[in-house]
């Protein structure tokens, strides 16, 4: 299976969702600013790497976890990657994540001031503050996603039949 | 243009009574008024032509994202960028036309424009 947290830019929320996802991150407890900072990919993204799915790793279920950037085409381009597997019939091989459901306001600063204005050193720090407060929403989605996936996980008894 | 592709539309017209005439066969073509907005980004399969499949894509105003996201999705998914050719239909027509409403102001040399685009796509797939 392959899961694809998308968001605007690939640059924030869908970083910290997969990292969550991985386990990178943890899904409970605290986590600072500086551990957010310190996430390789955070803040890393430029517009030529939007519309370009980029692997982060894969789940102790071997699930492919991904992040993209959709800009705001979101809706667009999703609708096109949902088209494109139905035609290869790879639907039930894929889930996409829309992480900007889960940001607040001052993520979305944070990362205006980073990537539109320039302001790394101001809009950087913001945008992983503002990830801090939504932290608690981005793991709820993560673990709605992992839900599903167990959901779409055949059991031991179906898998055994697939030799067949 | 996947209408001239199938073989509904002819590639050429030579006079303004056969552009009227054609206009009036492209009102029976499914999508001939244009998709809607729910419908952007969905794969639209129109018919088949040996060697091809014939979809058309409605990709809204930033097409280059799109188009790009659709490149990188079919990689994504195992198969080969090189088995789709994509064609902007829009380089014919300079201005966005209106859905629906292009083929009434359409006149012969641009009809006939688009009709040697499409030819011209048939012969790449050939060759």
């Amino acid at each position: 299976m392959k899961v694809i947290y998308h968001c605007y830019g690939r640059a924030h929320s869908s970083v910290i969702a997969a990292y969550l996802h991985l386990g990178k991150l943890p899904m409970q407890g605290p986590v600072t600013k500086e551990q957010i900072m310190a996430v390789p990919e955070f803040d890393l993204a430029e517009a030529a790497d939007w519309g370009r799915p980029y692997f982060v790793g894969k789940d102790t279920d071997a699930n492919e976890v991904f992040i993209l950037g959709l800009n705001s085409q979101t809706q667009i381009c999703s609708q096109l990657i949902y088209s494109l597997a139905c035609h290869l019939r790879m639907a039930d091989q894929l889930i996409m994540v829309n992480t900007l459901t889960a940001i607040g306001l001052l993520t979305r600063v944070g990362g205006f001031l980073s990537k539109q204005i320039r302001w790394h050193r101001l809009g950087k720090p913001l945008a992983a503050r503002g990830i801090v407060s939504s932290l608690p929403k981005l793991r709820s989605l993560v673990t709605a996603v992992k839900i599903q996936l167990q959901k779409e996980e055949p059991d031991a008894e179906e898998k055994a039949d697939y030799h067949y | 243009m996947a209408a001239i592709h199938l073989g509904f539309l002819p590639s050429r017209v030579s006079t303004q009574a056969e552009l009227e005439f054609v206009r009036k066969t492209a009102v029976c073509i499914p999508w001939h008024q244009g998709c809607t907005k729910r419908e952007y980004g969905s794969l639209i399969f129109i018919g088949h032509h040996p060697p091809a499949e014939v979809y058309i894509l409605p990709v809204g105003k930033k097409a280059g994202l799109v188009l790009k996201t659709f490149t990188a999705a079919v990689t994504l998914l195992g198969d080969d960028p090189i088995n789709y050719r994509l064609v902007d239909c829009e380089t014919v027509l300079k201005k966005r036309a209106k859905n629906g409403v292009f083929l009434s102001r359409l006149s012969c040399t641009t009809y006939n424009l688009i009709g040697s685009m499409v030819t011209a796509v048939q012969k790449g797939l050939t060759e």
